[in-house]
């Protein structure tokens, strides 16, 4: 997502600045994706955060609601777990009455929310995005080096990444899985003549360019 | 029967006036108060301001890359700093005598009464304050009074830090595999925080006392079916059962601190160097000004818990059995 030359920025601020461009230039194409964003190393990490989050830093102190946040429209964040019988589990704040009494209090509670679902990502709550730092595939292998393996797919960046001449043998092969399951079928993201995207290695590499 | 005796209850033979059968002369606490929780974290004095502020590196100098002969050396880089603002709570009590009581027990005089009454209103009024900081403590208070489950939990905004903007600012967080605690959980749990970006250095699992006797019963009791190492008699029954061979106070080499109050559900997996409690005033005792006959005093002070590195420290939660 980043090109390298944005490390490269003598100042905070005009790093910051750079890092706004791009994220709200992707926020426009429709091509953001966390995934990407997840696997940058920081200070773009958080540099992106604060744009989608519309923080400013001030005195290095972080301002909130300085800026544009960014809801999604609140359609959520699709993701896919790459198991076809996996569940996703994610954290949801719910208010429970305390047994016997008329008070309620706000707990976290874990929610299965089956094999693919559209999760919402409101601020302020953010569950898509924890579930995907957290369990995400691939930030969790790019983060721990391997040691750790993700089991939750961002659709979006999936899609995008299986359409690169560049994509790994198994970011195929899981794309090619994923729109053959029923589940995911019904969410309504995805239309069978999208399949047209996805080449195979041997188209993509004649594709790429020399 | 005539003289001093035992039965009369009035009159010049009674005994009742002579017997010291009103108090004996001390006090048996009752009330459970916490103080489990003070005296686990360094105290840190406030500097000035409503908030601790601590700054927070969270990123290295960007110009760090290899280069080749003859390279520009490009733009200099510098390290990336956030500032985190811990709150502090500030407690009271309010212990009031009035005149007519001062001078009735002659200031806890022991040719008055059986105890300094005033004093030990003062003195039991401090423990209620500290009991109250550590409720708060082990809550999940996010702003003062901030509370240790507040701190680690991987949503939420701590010390003025969005844990979903800046993401090095969460714990780990899960909820267990199961209602009832599982060895893999607390693996599992050690292994998730010890992995980047967490880095955690547990140092103690705290929970409830309940938790550690499900932990106990997980591990297994002597001479029960669970034990994990039973010696067979003849053909299997009946069998020894025997002790666990593993110290069920420690898991994976570190302690388990249950503390009473703190939520039923949940395991703490902490890095305990890390937190600190903020004193930004020590209990104080003072005589406020007359506006009768009687004395009022206030006792009050200022506590704040803080943690340096809350992604350090982990939650695992859902445990109902």
């Amino acid at each position: 997502m980043f090109d390298d030359q944005l490390l490269s920025h003598g100042s905070a601020q005009a790093r910051r600045r750079a890092v706004a461009s791009v994220i709200n230039a992707r926020l426009h194409a429709g091509t953001f994706n966390y995934t990407e964003l997840m696997t940058q190393p920081e200070p773009l990490l958080s540099d992106g955060m604060e744009i989608l989050d519309g923080v400013m830093v001030e005195n290095n102190i972080p301002k909130y609601q300085m800026g544009p946040v960014e809801t999604w429209d609140g359609q959520g964040i699709v993701l896919v777990h790459i198991h076809p019988q996996g569940h996703i589990l994610g954290d949801v704040v719910v208010k429970e009455r305390v047994p016997g009494t008329n008070q309620f209090r706000s707990v976290k509670r874990r929610r299965d929310f089956g094999n693919a679902a559209v999760i919402s990502d409101v601020p302020g709550e953010r569950i898509a995005r924890a579930m995907l730092y957290r369990s995400g595939w691939p930030i969790m292998q790019a983060r721990t080096n391997g040691a750790a393996m993700g089991s939750v797919i961002e659709w979006r960046w999936l899609e995008r990444e299986a359409a690169s001449p560049d994509a790994a043998e198994e970011v195929v092969k899981l794309y090619a899985e994923i729109i053959t399951r029923k589940g995911f079928l019904e969410l309504g993201v995805y239309a069978p003549a999208d399949q047209s995207k996805i080449k195979t290695p041997g188209e993509r590499r004649a594709g790429a360019s020399p | 029967m005539a003289g001093v005796t035992a039965a009369a209850t009035s009159g010049e033979g009674a005994i009742t006036d002579a017997l010291k059968s009103q108090a004996v002369q001390e006090q048996i606490e009752q009330l459970y108060r916490n103080d489990e929780v003070m005296r686990e974290f360094q105290m840190r004095p406030f500097t000035g301001g409503s908030t601790i502020n601590v700054k927070m590196h969270y990123a290295g100098n960007t110009s760090v890359s290899t280069y080749s002969e003859g390279d520009a050396i490009g733009q200099a880089g510098a390290q990336s700093y956030i500032t985190a603002q811990w709150p502090e709570a500030h407690y009271k009590c309010v212990v009031q005598i009035t005149g007519h009581a001062r001078d009735f027990t002659k200031d806890g005089s022991n040719s008055a009464v059986f105890y300094d009454q005033a004093g030990q209103e003062i003195q039991r009024g401090m423990v209620d304050i500290v009991h109250q900081i550590s409720l708060d403590m082990l809550s999940t208070g996010t702003t003062a009074p901030v509370g240790l489950q507040g701190i680690v939990d991987s949503t939420g905004t701590l010390a003025g830090l969005s844990k979903s903007t800046y993401t090095w600012w969460a714990s780990y967080e899960t909820a267990g595999s199961s209602t009832t605690i599982t060895v893999a959980d607390l693996n599992s749990g050690l292994a998730s925080a010890a992995d980047p970006p967490y880095a955690a250095r547990i140092s103690a699992f705290w929970t409830s006392w309940k938790q550690k006797g499900k932990h106990a019963n997980v591990i297994g009791n002597a001479g029960a079916a669970n034990s994990p190492i039973q010696i067979q008699v003849g053909n299997g029954t009946p069998s020894i059962n025997m002790p666990s061979t593993t110290d069920i106070s420690y898991h994976g080499g570190v302690p388990i601190k249950p503390k009473s109050n703190l939520t039923n559900s949940i395991w703490l997996g902490l890095t305990e160097s890390d937190f600190f409690i903020g004193v930004s005033r020590d209990i104080t005792v003072a005589l406020l000004g007359k506006t009768d006959d009687s004395d009022k005093y206030l006792i009050t002070c200022g506590y704040g818990l803080g943690c340096m590195a809350p992604r350090r420290s982990f939650k695992l939660t859902t445990y109902t059995d």
